[in-house]
């Protein structure tokens, strides 16, 4: 047995229940498939690989400490105030769970990437098409809740969970923490994990559209030359109105905004460091911290079941409610559109965008209609924020 | 009142609430656009009187 504690990632699957090392070993499979699903580009390799990679450190990687319990080197989450100095100089992700998880900044920081990289012409010249599209593609966001307090949950985590359908990452760190920081660490990762579903399986729900309908080319003219000082003038008026209405949202749409600002006011330098090292910085260090988050005991919680359970429930009706605002519009509008853009509108940017350029692709080899996509795609991020804002502020008013 | 009716009764309201102000932020573009698009056309004519 000694020279098993030399491997003592391998000794403490005996020293564990069979069920919790039989969860080790499911999460590092879970771990491998990942990486390689990410590899193919089947889910997001952007998420998937980091995430993947620390799935497979803080599952394997058990050992025991000198007080004889056993953790990793990796992230102690439910560190208590007291723990927490000594915890940040011996868990390496540690530093960045606590300085940018647990306040929202990592969110943040995504948010200000993605308003960097965000195309909002056809936003601006179509505002009422896309936020239409964007209302509808938030049914899973809004008919989730009461579904998850059907199934037991508290009004604050049945909202914090049902903003998973609004497929926006940042969005549902940020409410998570807001409404139900106990359920943090379960909803992130279940939203997380879902986002890079989307990219494979929305595909499936946009065969729901007639195929007809799906290979409807849209014309060019359609999106207006939108000079920069409009887009800029939007950005900062927006960001006042909804900043305004919604205050503790606040700190997104400040984020997302200074992004698209800083791109429109034509800050090139600004706009190369937030779109790309910021973005994607964030974004590898969300996804290798969620991974690394993706212990045992979170797989073990029995309310992790009902969150991937209500996590899907949501994604599939905020698709669905895209797709049906994309057939509505066509249904009573004069010049018709390509549904698939309300699939779209389901706010994961660029991700449900590409998805439905790719899905038109596949009917009609000439349909281009990723520009289109992008108005109701940067919508949903708006009526998002507008519904996590309603959650925030309103919740507490009923719970 | 059942918490599931409060809960259903603020899901309507929600709705209702998210549709009103997305309908408030696409008028604000939209007055923007416009603002800006007429405020473009008017430089441009002042510009061709002046030529």
């Amino acid at each position: 047995m000694d020279v098993f504690q030399f491997f003592q990632g391998i000794y403490t699957f005996f020293l564990v229940s069979p069920l919790e090392a039989g969860a080790r070993i499911f999460l590092i499979l879970l771990g491998f498939l990942f990486v390689f699903l990410g590899y193919r580009k089947t889910l997001e390799p952007l998420l998937m690989i980091p995430m993947g990679i620390g799935m497979l450190g803080v599952n394997g990687g058990l050992l025991i400490f000198e007080a004889g319990n056993i953790g990793t080197l990796f992230v102690s989450p439910l560190a208590s105030n007291a723990e927490l100095l000594n915890i940040l100089q011996i868990d390496f992700l540690q530093p960045i769970y606590t300085l940018t998880f647990s306040n929202g900044l990592i969110a943040c920081l995504v948010f200000m990437g993605i308003g960097a990289i965000t195309e909002i012409d056809f936003l601006i010249a179509r505002p009422y098409l896309s936020l239409f599209l964007a209302a509808f593609a938030e049914f899973g966001t809004i008919f989730t809740l009461p579904i998850a307090m059907a199934m037991g949950l508290t009004a604050k985590q049945s909202a914090a969970i049902a903003l998973v359908g609004g497929a926006d990452g940042p969005m549902v760190l940020f409410g998570s923490l807001m409404m139900a920081p106990e359920l943090f660490v379960p909803i992130a990762v279940v939203a997380y994990v879902y986002l890079s579903v989307c990219y494979a399986g929305y595909p499936y729900l946009a065969k729901l559209i007639p195929k007809k309908q799906r290979g409807i080319e849209m014309n060019f003219r359609d999106i207006p030359q939108v000079s920069p000082g409009a887009k800029f003038t939007f950005a900062v008026v927006a960001c006042a109105v909804l900043c305004l209405l919604f205050p503790v949202a606040a700190p997104l749409f400040a984020s997302f905004f200074v992004g698209l600002a800083v791109k429109e006011a034509g800050v090139t330098r600004l706009t190369e460091f937030l779109g790309g090292p910021l973005l994607y910085g964030a974004t590898f260090f969300l996804g290798f911290t969620l991974g690394a988050l993706l212990g045992v005991d979170v797989i073990l919680n029995p309310k992790v079941w009902l969150l991937l359970v209500l996590g899907m429930i949501a994604l599939v009706l905020s698709g669905l409610g895209g797709i049906a605002g994309g057939l509505l519009w066509n249904r009573f509008a004069k010049k018709k559109i390509n549904p698939l853009i309300g699939l779209a509108a389901v706010s994961c940017v660029p991700t449900t965008a590409k998805v439905a350029q790719k899905c038109a692709y596949q009917v009609n080899k000439k349909c281009m209609i990723l520009p289109f996509a992008m108005g109701p795609n940067v919508a949903g991020v708006i009526t998002t924020a507008i519904v996590t804002g309603i959650y925030i502020s309103g919740v507490k008013f009923f719970s | 009142m059942p918490p599931i009716i409060k809960a259903t009764v603020f899901t309507v309201i929600n709705f209702a609430l998210t549709i009103v102000i997305s309908l408030i932020v696409a008028a604000i573009i939209k007055l923007i656009a416009i603002t800006i698009h007429r405020s473009q056309n008017r430089a441009s004519s002042n510009n061709a009187k002046k030529a």
